[in-house]
């Protein structure tokens, strides 16, 4: 179980990124985080992972404090973040340089294989494409096993059907493993698709507006009439988050 | 002028990286293609040297430069001076390396030695290494000492700002993945670091090099009883041109041959980086 208690982060600005965000994640919940841009839902994220510190509150993964990267917690990027330097089964066993080189081995051909990259491992980065490179950033956070994942808009940077065959493709891995997933991202249909739970955050300064539970089973159907019903419920929330906002502006 | 181009060859061109051709000079013809000029302008000389037409003295024609390195080689002179001046390219290009990659990567690491070295050494950097001469000659005396210094120093920026400017440019988004693996300073230096700036550095390194072999000829000029340096002074004062331009030729010879050395021995570790010759 993660647990996020109200974190605070102020940079030295005075910026007011997250101000009082609390967040429980149950395991095996996929808890989609969807906000306009500079809600600081990236930051969020960042302070889950480990790589920035709150400037109050306090993260724990199953009991254990989050104060830097912690492994029971995986990170997948914007970008692949591959090493252009390693082939792909290097990148791969990037974390598990702790094993004896023959387990390391067949965990990375593990998992390429159930990213379906099983006869891409001698490649180099730069002969991927978009969408390959972030299936082999997903199996490096996958290989160490994770109990949580964290994706920071994964998917933002890549084409309308390699984003839809990916998201279906985590929904394939979260289905076997079950790992507890938060997500972020700005993109209305994705977020559908993927969230058991959403949480939607409002600007300046971050904060939760609110959070529900999406009403479909999977596998969802995105041309059914029950996702539209919850597209537009998602829309509906952040408009209104983002019209306070508005409001607080103008006035 | 960069520092690269001053060295002779174009920043532009990865260590290993294969130039494509256009399509009608495929395999060796290019390389063919390179010998036609000298060897047109060679014989032509020759012919005309020989025909009368003009009288090689100042100009020697290609025979005579062929005598002449014939002569030096039998005599063992040659050798000797080449052994020389490799010496102390070698000697300076490995001194000026050194110091160079220690003051890069200490001043990349921490922002307060930048602070406190780089200026300094940018306002170095300024100076023509030439004008150090006197004074390490001073300092060092007129032997080995000074004209190592010498080319160390030649060495030493462009190596400095290769590395500083690699460390700089790492990518910190990469360097996160890292941090996620939790991996630990010295992990993180080896695995993430040295990799990335590699690339960089071995143009610095070649970039280094030529200058390297720039400022051997200026320490050779300052007195020197060996070495090709040694050749070219001795030709003009003694007034044979065939020495000259068979000095030249061996500079030529070698340093090219050590830059092939050099992005050879590097190659392997740049393979990633290749594009062109392996992308489908």
């Amino acid at each position: 179980m993660l647990e996020a208690h109200q974190i605070r982060k102020t940079y030295p600005n005075g910026t007011v990124a997250l101000h009082d965000v609390s967040l429980n994640v149950t395991a095996g919940e996929i808890v989609v985080i969807v906000g306009g841009s500079g809600c600081g839902k990236s930051t969020l994220l960042r302070v889950l992972s480990g790589l920035e510190r709150p400037s109050a509150g306090w993260v724990s993964v199953d009991g254990a404090r989050i104060e830097e990267p912690h492994p029971a917690v995986g990170m997948i990027f914007q970008e692949p973040r591959l090493m252009p330097w390693l082939t792909v089964r290097q990148n791969v066993g990037f974390g598990l340089s702790h094993l004896p080189k023959a387990e390391r081995l067949a965990r990375v051909d593990e998992v390429l294989a159930r990213v379906g990259l099983a006869d891409y491992g001698r490649r180099w980065p730069r002969e991927l494409s978009g969408g390959q490179s972030q299936r082999v950033s997903i199996a490096r956070a996958l290989v160490t096993q994770p109990s949580v994942l964290l994706l920071d808009e994964p998917f933002s940077a890549l084409d309308a059907f390699t984003r839809i065959e990916l998201q279906d493709h985590l929904l394939e891995l979260w289905a076997g493993s079950r790992q507890t997933l938060v997500l972020v991202t700005h993109d209305i249909e994705e977020a559908v698709a993927l969230a058991t739970r959403l949480v939607v955050l409002k600007p300046a300064p971050g904060r939760i507006a609110t959070t529900f539970d999406v009403q479909l089973g999977q596998p969802r159907s995105r041309l059914s009439i029950a996702f539209g019903d919850e597209k537009r419920r998602l829309l509906a929330a952040l408009d209104h988050s983002l019209s306070e906002f508005r409001a607080q502006v103008s006035g | 002028m960069g520092i690269a181009e001053q060295a002779g060859f174009s920043i532009a061109e990865k260590p290993g990286t294969k130039a494509r051709h256009p399509k009608r000079m495929r395999g060796l013809a290019p390389i063919f293609a390179g010998f036609i000029l000298p060897i047109t302008l060679g014989l032509g000389w020759e012919i005309a040297v020989r025909t009368g037409v003009a009288d090689g003295r100042l100009v020697p024609p290609p025979s005579r430069i062929f005598e002449t390195v014939v002569e030096l080689a039998q005599s063992g002179e040659l050798l000797l001076h080449i052994k020389a001046t490799c010496l102390r390219v070698l000697a300076g290009f490995s001194g000026g390396t050194l110091a160079g990659t220690l003051l890069g990567a200490i001043a990349g690491y921490s922002l307060l030695t930048r602070r406190l070295v780089d200026p300094t050494l940018q306002a170095l950097r300024a100076v023509p290494s030439i004008a150090w001469v006197p004074l390490f000659i001073l300092w060092f005396g007129i032997f080995e000492t000074s004209k190592i210094t010498l080319i160390a120093v030649g060495v030493l920026f462009p190596v400095y700002l290769g590395v500083l400017g690699a460390i700089l440019s790492v990518d910190r988004k990469i360097v996160e993945v890292g941090r996620v693996f939790r991996l630990s300073p010295f992990a993180l230096t080896r695995r993430v670091l040295l990799p990335s700036i590699l690339p960089a550095y071995v143009v610095a390194l070649r970039g280094g090099l030529g200058l390297g072999w720039m400022f051997v000829v200026a320490a050779e000029f300052m007195g020197a009883s060996e070495g090709l340096g040694y050749l070219l002074v001795d030709g003009q004062q003694l007034g044979k041109p065939q020495q000259i331009v068979t000095a030249i030729l061996i500079f030529a010879i070698l340093g090219q041959a050590s830059d092939w050395l050099l992005s050879t021995a590097a190659a392997p570790f740049l393979r990633w980086q290749d594009s062109f010759s392996t992308s489908d």
